[in-house]
């Protein structure tokens, strides 16, 4: 029941901070601040439990709380990219919703899915994470950025993909 | 408890997500003609069974409330689990910035924007969208408009997004122009 006690407090303090501090002011690189505050959180915690102002943990349940926490706040990390841009796919189909029972013809999403939507703004991401880099005029991927497209190349013949995105 | 079924317990939700992956992967390859969220969802659904199960075997001679905290928690690990699993393949699937990635490790040299939206523009990724959402069930074609479909999970996604944006008081990012030269580090 210890486990489960010190994974929901810590869980709870986490998203209270993150609401404070983006209520405050947000940071610029949301995705680095939730995992400070959330690695931040839980050193906290599990340092509360060792120095006995929270209830005791043993070494593997500070593992299976620790474990469970960073799973978690991984899965809200995810979900929070959706709040962070646009989804094209969540845009039309709420645009589709805006017209009822009218139905939309193919020009009009035109006017909501754009260059600028679509690539504009994940260009400037991949320069602005170190992705992708400019030399003079023409761009190149990082080093980062070829290691993290061998991911998704591997990854997609994995899964046996072609022509996604 | 003893050591070894505080290992074994915290071991579940890392068991449970490797048959997740090893389930998905062989459906994949088994259930070809299936959507990729169907295959996902069986997957992830075998592996928070697997994940129940095994905490109530290895909890069999605890008390109840001690049963039901753990089965709570590693369920809750293994959905978490599988959501983090989910979101990683569908960004293989849907990410822009993925396949952006992808295309622009075949090009040697350098590229410039002007070569990006050359290959891939708005028109191409909408035409894509439309079908995907199609095939999904969000929305529905009868050859000259789209209506909204039987399914309305991306509906609800965007309801809950909202919620959330409003909790925290966040406005989504304004597109960026694609323009050549005016794609600036920002």
């Amino acid at each position: 029941m210890v486990v489960l006690f010190f994974v929901v407090i810590l869980t709870l303090a986490a998203l209270a901070v993150h609401v404070g501090v983006w209520r405050l002011a947000a940071p610029r690189l949301h995705t680095r601040a939730l995992a400070i505050i959330f690695l931040g959180v839980l050193a906290a915690g599990l340092g509360a439990s060792f120095s006995g102002l929270l209830p005791h943990l043993s070494a593997i349940e500070a593992v299976h709380v620790a474990l469970t926490y960073v799973v978690g706040g991984l899965a809200y990390i995810c979900f929070y990219s959706a709040i962070e841009e646009n989804s094209p796919s969540t845009l039309i189909v709420e645009f589709t919703a805006a017209a009822g029972t009218d139905g939309r013809q193919l020009d009009e999403y035109r006017t909501i899915i754009n260059d600028d939507l679509l690539i504009g703004s994940r260009f400037h991401a991949l320069l602005r994470d170190g992705f992708v880099r400019e030399q003079s005029g023409t761009y190149d991927l990082t080093a980062k950025g070829v290691r993290t497209a061998r991911i998704f190349t591997a990854t997609s013949r994995l899964l046996d993909l072609s022509g996604t995105g | 408890m003893t050591w070894h079924e505080s290992v074994a317990l915290a071991s579940v939700p890392i068991v449970a997500q490797t048959l997740v992956t090893v389930l998905h992967l062989v459906l994949t390859r088994l259930r070809p003609a299936w959507l990729p969220w169907q295959s996902l969802a069986v997957a992830s659904a075998a592996g928070v069974v697997f994940a129940v199960g095994m905490t109530v075997a290895i909890v069999d001679h605890g008390s109840s409330l001690d049963l039901a905290c753990y089965v709570i928690l590693n369920s809750g690990a293994s959905v978490a689990f599988a959501f983090g699993y989910f979101n990683f393949v569908n960004l293989n699937y849907t990410s822009l910035r993925v396949r952006l990635l992808r295309e622009l490790a075949h090009r040697s040299g350098g590229f410039t924007v002007d070569d990006i939206m050359r290959q891939y523009n708005a028109g191409v990724a909408l035409d894509l969208r439309l079908a995907r959402l199609v095939k999904a069930g969000e929305l529905r074609f009868d050859g000259t408009r789209y209506y909204l479909g039987s399914s309305r999970k991306f509906l609800s996604i965007g309801r809950t997004v909202r919620v959330v944006r409003g909790v925290l008081g966040v406005r989504p990012q304004e597109p960026k122009s694609v323009k050549c030269g005016e794609v600036e580090r920002s």
